[in-house]
C-alpha cells in the first residue's frame, strides 16, 4: 500500500521536525530535513505494508537527512539568511529546564530519548528506526535517561 | 500515571514549542519532484544570489580545468566574456579576476538530485547557477536573466508564484519565495514532466 503526500505530510511534518530537531537543533536545517523526507517519500514508490510501516519509513528517512545535513561540508560556516527561522521557545519553569537539559545531551541520546518519550516508540521499533541493535537502544535510553535525571536533579521523578 | 508515564507527559510539554516554522505545503512536494533535477535549494540559492551581486551582473563561467587547486574560467559580465580564476573554498567556490581583484564568492551550494539526496555543487554547477539572475526593476517588471540573455517573465508566474519558461531547448522552472522576497531557478535541457513551459521570445 501507499498513502498520498496530502494526507502523509499535515499527519507527520511536525513529528518529524522534532525527530530532526534531536539531531540537529537548528529550525532552518531541520525544516530542510523534513521537506526532503517528503520529497523522498513522494519519489518512491514504496510498498509498504501499512501506515505504522510508513511511519517508521519516515523516522528513519528523516533521520538519515538530518545526518547528512549535519555532516555536510558548508553547516559549517553557513550564516542564517531567513530571520524568520528562529528558536523555538519552550514554556518558562520545569519545561524549559527538561528542554535544556535534554538539549544539552549528546545527539546520541536525544534521538533514543525523542523517539521513546514523544513518539511511544518501543526498544525495538527504534532499533528499526536507526538500525542499532536493541541492546544498544537500551544502553543509551538508560545512560540517556540517567544523564537527564543527574542534570534535572531528579525534578522528572517528582 | 506510572512513573514512565509522567516523564513521556512531561517530556511531551517541554518539546511541545518546537514547532515547524513553515509548514510545508503538499503541493510543494508534488511540484518539487517536477522540478527538482538539480534544483538549487532555495536556502541555500539565497547565499548564492548574494554572491551574485558582488559580480556586480549575471555571469556564467565555463571551466578550463587546469588540474590543479585553481582553474580558469571564462566569465559573463554584462554582455561579455572575462577570464576569471576559480577555486574551491571549504563551502563553495571562489572566483576572482586576477586583472583588477574582483571577487565573487559562492558559498553554501549545494545541488538536489532526483531522488533528494544532497550533495556539493561541483564548479560547473556554480558557474550554471551564477549565469541566471532574477530580479524584480524598479517598475516592478520581474526578469530572468542567463548569461547574456534577459527575458521580461512578469506575466509568466502563476497563482502558486511558479513560472516556466524555454528559450532554444533549454527549459527554466523560476519560484517566488514571498518570506524572503527572493526566487529559485532551475534549468534543464529537458522539460519537467506534466510541466507547460512558455516560449520566452526574443530575449531583451
Amino acid at each position: 500500500m501507499n498513502l498520498p503526500v496530502e494526507y502523509v505530510l499535515p499527519k507527520y511534518q511536525e513529528a518529524l521536525y522534532k525527530a530532526a530537531w534531536a539531531i540537529l537543533q537548528d529550525p532552518a536545517d531541520c525544516q530542510d530535513a523534513v521537506q526532503l523526507c517528503f520529497i523522498k517519500y513522494h519519489q518512491q514508490q514504496g510498498d509498504f505494508r501499512d501506515e505504522d510501516h510508513i511511519r517508521k519509513w519516515l523516522f528513519r528517512t528523516v533521520m538519515n537527512q538530518a545526518r547528512d545535513i549535519r555532516r555536510a561540508f558548508w553547516r559549517k560556516s553557513r550564516t542564517t539568511l531567513d530571520e524568520s527561522y528562529m528558536a523555538p521557545q519552550p514554556a518558562a519553569g520545569r519545561g524549559q529546564a527538561l528542554f535544556e537539559a535534554v538539549s544539552a545531551l549528546p545527539a546520541t541520546y536525544r534521538i533514543v530519548l525523542q523517539l521513546y518519550y514523544y513518539e511511544d516508540f518501543s526498544v525495538r521499533e527504534i532499533s528499526e528506526i536507526t538500525g542499532l541493535s536493541e541492546s544498544a537502544v537500551k544502553k543509551r535510553l538508560s545512560r540517556g535517561r540517567s544523564l537527564l535525571r543527574q542534570q534535572m536533579k531528579g525534578d522528572c521523578q517528582s | 500515571m506510572t512513573q514512565e508515564q509522567k516523564e513521556k507527559e512531561a517530556y511531551r510539554q517541554a518539546f511541545a514549542s518546537v514547532r515547524i516554522p513553515h509548514p510545508i505545503d503538499p503541493g510543494e512536494i508534488i511540484r518539487d519532484r517536477k522540478t527538482t533535477k538539480m534544483k538549487w535549494y532555495h536556502k541555500y540559492a539565497a547565499a548564492l544570489s548574494a554572491a551574485m551581486i558582488l559580480l556586480g551582473s549575471a555571469g556564467v563561467a565555463y571551466a578550463a580545468d587546469l588540474g590543479g587547486l585553481r582553474t580558469t574560467v571564462t566569465v559573463w559580465l554584462n554582455g561579455k566574456a572575462r577570464e576569471m580564476e576559480a577555486e574551491a573554498t571549504p563551502d563553495g567556490y571562489r572566483f576572482s579576476d586576477p586583472a583588477d581583484g574582483d571577487t565573487a564568492v559562492v558559498s553554501g551550494g549545494v545541488a538536489i538530485g532526483e531522488d533528494g539526496s544532497m550533495r556539493r555543487a561541483t564548479l560547473d554547477e556554480a558557474a550554471e547557477a551564477l549565469s541566471m539572475e532574477v530580479w524584480t526593476d524598479e517598475a516592478g517588471r520581474t526578469w530572468l536573466g542567463d548569461r547574456e540573455k534577459k527575458w521580461d517573465i512578469t506575466d509568466l508566474f502563476d497563482d502558486q508564484g511558479l513560472a516556466h519558461g524555454s528559450y532554444e531547448g533549454r527549459y527554466y522552472d523560476i519560484e517566488r519565495h514571498p518570506d524572503d522576497d527572493g526566487f529559485s531557478i532551475s534549468a534543464s535541457d529537458t522539460p519537467a514532466q506534466g510541466t507547460a513551459y512558455r516560449a520566452l521570445g526574443i530575449p531583451n
